[in-house]
C-alpha cells in the first residue's frame, strides 16, 4: 500500500490492530473477521499486525508508539463506541484508520458499517415464525457499547426482555436459567460459548430444547454447528466483513478520504435449537 | 504426582520451572512434595529462578499451622517466544509470553514460488519489524519455532506446491539463525499443531492425545506424557500413507490405497472435476496451482448444503475417520484433535463424520469416551505450536530433543 512496490524488505509497514485480552481466541466473530482481514491484506501485498493490550490507556500508548516509530500505514478499529476516544486520538495523530462500527456510531471516518438494529429485526422475524411465548436477550452490563445498542433495539417493543448479566459465560447462563419460568421462551445469547453452555444448563434443570426453551446465538461458529442439538445462530458474515475492512483500509489510503462500505446483512441460520 | 528428578542442576531447574508453570500458583513446600527433592534444593533452585526473572513471588497461601507460605508463579512477561508458520498462502507469526498467551500476531504474503533464500531473508526482516512493533526486546526472545519448512515438507502434495526439493536442500534453520541472531527450532505442521493444543489448551500431561493436521496433505502429531512422540527419525505421524483401501489407487510412495490418495484435497478436487456440472457451478480450475482454491470452493458449497459437494466431503471425512480410528485403537487414546487449513470451510461436516466413525467403532468405547474435537482454523495452531516448540526449549530442556 502507499509506497509499496511489491519487493520484499523495502517498506516494512502494514496495518495495525489492537485487540483486548483473549478476544482473538475466544470470540469467533472477531477471530474469523481478523483472519479474513489478514488474508486479504496479505493477498494485496501488505500485512496485518494484531497486538494484544488491556485497557484504553495501553491501547493509546501503542498508537503513540506506532506513530513515533513509523511502523504502520493505517490502523484497523473494532467495536467503535459513542464518542470513542480512540477515534479522537488517531485523528490527532494523523494516523489513517478504518473501523467496523454500528451505523449509529459512524461519524465521518472510514468504516465498514454493521447494522445491529437490522440484526435484531432479523431475529425478531425468525422468532415470529416459532411461537414461543417469551423472548429473552441475555447480554453484558452497561459498559459494553455493543450490548447497549442491541439491548436498545430489542427493547424498542416490549416483546423481548433484556437481562443484564456479567460478561462471563457462567453469569449469562445463570441469568438465563433464573429468568425462565414455566412458559416457553426463546433465549438469545451474545456468544456461541454461552449458548452451548446454556444447552447443558437447561438440560440439568429439566427444560427440553427446543420444545420448552429455544437457544439462539448472536455468533455463529463451529461450536454452534456441532453442539447437540446444533444451535440456531446469526451468521454475521464475519469473513466477508473482514475482507471488506481490508478493502476499506486500502481505498482509504489510496484516496485519502473517508470510505464507507456496508457489511452484508446477517441471516439467521436455522438449526435444531430453536 | 511425584516426579523423581536427577541431580543435574540444569535439568532440575527446568523441571522445577515446568512444575511451577503447570501448577499455576504453588508454594515451595508443595514443590518439595511434587518433586521429591529436599527443601534445601528447592530453596536453592527457586532462588536462582527468581534471580533470573523467570519466577516471581505473588503473595501468601493459607497457613497450615506455622508461617503462611509464599506463593510462586511463572513470570510470564519475563520472556517471549515466536512461532512462524510458513505456508503457500500466508506467513503467520505469533509471539507468546512464557505462559503461552498470545501477545501479537502478524500475517503477511505466502511463500508462493519464491526461492528459500529470498523467503528466509524476508522472514528475518519481518521478524525484526514484528518484535519492534510489539515493543519486545530481541534479548527477551527465548527462541523461534518454525513450522512447515524444509525437510518436513516431504509428502507429495507439498512437494508439488512448494518445490520442496529446493527447500530440502536449503538449511532453513541455520539461515534464519544467522539472519536473525535468534535460536531457531524447526518442526512439522502436525507436530506443531499437537504441541500448540497441548500447551495452549492446558491439557494435563497425563492425557495422551493425537492431532490430525490437514493442509495439502496429512500429518499426525502424537503427544504422550506431555512430550511429542518422535520415533527413530523424527518422522512420526505419516498418517497420509496409512492404507485405508487395500485395493485402492496406486500411491506415489509405492503403496496403494493410502489415505492421501483417497481423502486429501487434491483427490477431492479430482473427483469433483468428474461430476457433470459441478466444475462450472463452483468455478473449479482443476490445475495443480488451484488445488487449495478449488478445495475451498467445494468445502464452502458443502457447508451451504450443495449435495454433490457434501458427498465429496463426507467421503473424504469417512477415510480420515477410518485412519483415525486405527490410531485411537492402537494407542488407546481418549482425545483427538482435527487441525489445519484443510478444515477451514467444511470443518463441521468433517467433524460430524469423523466423530461418528471413531466413536461408533472405537474398541475401548465401553470403557471410556473418545472425544473428537476441532481446533479452530482461525487460531493458527501451527504457528502457536511452533512458538510452543521454542517455549518448551527453554522451559523443559530436560525433555529437549534434537531432530534426527
Amino acid at each position: 500500500m502507499g509506497a509499496r512496490t511489491g519487493h520484499y524488505g523495502e517498506t516494512m509497514s502494514g496495518v495495525g490492530l489492537v485487540v483486548t485480552g483473549d478476544v482473538l481466541t475466544e470470540d469467533r466473530y472477531i477471530g474469523s473477521l481478523v483472519h479474513a482481514l489478514g488474508d486479504s491484506l496479505a493477498e494485496a501485498g501488505t500485512r496485518l499486525l494484531a497486538r494484544v493490550a488491556n485497557g484504553l490507556e495501553a491501547e493509546a500508548d501503542i498508537y503513540h508508539f506506532w506513530h513515533a516509530a513509523g511502523g504502520m500505514d493505517a490502523v484497523a478499529l473494532l467495536g467503535v463506541t459513542k464518542d470513542d476516544p480512540r477515534v479522537r486520538l488517531l485523528r490527532r495523530l494523523g494516523t489513517p484508520f478504518a473501523a467496523v462500527a454500528d451505523s449509529s456510531r459512524v461519524e465521518g471516518f472510514s468504516a465498514v458499517v454493521v447494522d445491529n438494529a437490522a440484526m435484531v429485526g432479523e431475529i425478531r422475524r425468525f422468532l415470529a415464525t416459532r411461537g414461543y411465548s417469551r423472548a429473552i436477550y441475555v447480554t453484558g452490563f452497561e459498559e459494553s457499547d455493543t450490548a447497549n445498542i442491541r439491548a436498545a433495539a430489542f427493547g424498542g417493543d416490549d416483546d423481548v426482555e433484556v437481562v443484564r448479566a456479567e460478561r462471563s459465560v457462567r453469569a449469562a447462563v445463570e441469568a438465563a436459567v433464573e429468568a425462565l419460568r414455566e412458559d416457553t421462551a426463546a433465549v438469545i445469547f451474545d456468544t456461541d460459548i454461552a449458548a452451548a453452555a446454556a444447552l447443558e444448563a437447561f438440560a440439568e434443570v429439566g427444560k427440553s430444547v427446543p420444545d420448552e426453551v429455544a437457544v439462539l446465538s448472536w455468533t455463529d461458529s463451529l461450536l454452534c454447528q456441532t453442539s447437540v442439538p446444533p444451535i440456531t445462530a446469526l451468521d454475521r458474515r464475519a469473513a466477508d466483513t473482514g475482507s471488506l475492512l481490508a478493502r476499506c483500509l486500502l481505498e482509504t489510503l489510496s484516496s485519502n478520504q473517508p470510505i464507507v462500505l456496508n457489511a452484508p446483512l446477517p441471516t439467521v441460520v436455522s438449526r435444531e435449537s430453536a | 504426582m511425584v516426579k523423581q528428578l536427577g541431580p543435574s542442576s540444569e535439568n532440575t531447574k527446568s523441571a522445577i520451572l515446568d512444575l511451577i508453570r503447570s501448577s499455576g500458583v504453588v508454594s515451595r513446600i508443595e514443590l518439595v512434595e511434587m518433586s521429591g527433592l529436599t527443601a534445601a534444593s528447592i530453596t536453592r533452585v527457586v532462588k536462582s529462578l527468581i534471580e533470573s526473572g523467570l519466577v516471581i513471588e505473588t503473595g501468601f497461601g493459607d497457613s497450615t499451622g506455622g508461617k503462611r507460605p509464599t506463593l510462586l508463579e511463572l513470570n510470564t512477561s519475563a520472556r517471549y517466544a515466536v512461532g512462524i508458520a510458513l505456508d503457500d498462502a500466508r506467513l503467520t507469526y505469533v509471539a507468546t509470553d512464557l505462559g503461552g498467551r498470545i501477545v501479537g500476531r502478524l500475517v503477511s504474503r505466502g511463500i508462493e514460488k519464491l526461492s528459500p533464500a529470498v523467503v528466509i531473508a524476508r522472514v528475518a526482516d519481518e521478524l525484526a519489524t514484528f518484535l519492534r512493533d510489539l515493543q519486545i526486546d530481541v534479548h527477551d526472545v527465548v527462541g523461534v519455532g518454525l513450522a512447515g519448512a524444509g525437510l518436513d515438507i516431504r509428502n507429495h502434495a507439498e512437494r508439488a506446491s512448494l518445490d520442496a526439493e529446493e527447500w530440502e536442500n536449503f538449511a532453513v534453520q541455520e539461515a534464519l539463525e544467522s539472519a536473525s541472531g535468534l535460536a531457531v527450532m524447526r518442526e512439522n505442521d502436525a507436530a506443531s499443531a499437537a504441541l500448540g493444543q497441548f500447551w495452549v489448551g492446558r491439557i494435563p500431561a497425563t492425557q495422551d492425545f493425537a492431532a490430525l493436521y490437514m493442509a495439502s496433505g496429512f500429518g499426525c502429531g502424537i503427544v504422550a506424557r506431555g512430550s511429542l512422540a518422535r520415533g527413530a527419525s523424527s518422522n512420526v505421524g505419516e498418517i497420509g500413507h496409512m492404507v485405508v483401501d487395500v485395493n485402492g489407487p496406486d500411491c506415489w510412495c509405492g503403496s496403494r490405497g493410502c489415505l492421501e490418495m483417497l481423502a486429501a484435497p487434491r483427490s477431492v478436487v479430482a473427483k469433483a472435476m468428474l461430476i457433470p456440472g459441478l466444475r462450472e457451478s463452483l468455478g473449479l480450475v482443476g490445475d495443480e496451482a488451484s488445488v487449495r482454491h478449488d478445495f475451498a470452493a467445494i468445502g464452502r458449497a458443502a457447508a451451504q448444503g450443495n449435495e454433490a459437494s457434501i458427498e465429496l466431503i463426507e467421503a473424504s471425512a469417512g477415510y480420515i475417520g477410518k485412519a483415525l480410528l486405527s490410531v485411537v485403537n492402537l494407542l488407546d487414546l481418549d482425545r483427538v484433535y482435527l487441525a489445519g487449513p484443510g478444515f477451514e470451510e467444511a470443518g463441521a461436516i468433517y467433524l460430524r463424520v469423523i466423530r461418528h466413525e471413531v466413536q461408533q467403532f472405537a474398541r475401548t468405547r465401553t470403557i471410556h469416551d473418545v472425544a473428537v474435537l476441532m481446533s479452530d482454523p482461525a487460531l493458527d495452531s501451527a504457528a502457536v505450536g511452533a512458538a510452543t516448540v521454542a517455549l518448551q526449549h527453554v522451559l523443559t530442556p530436560h525433555q529437549r530433543f534434537s531432530r534426527g
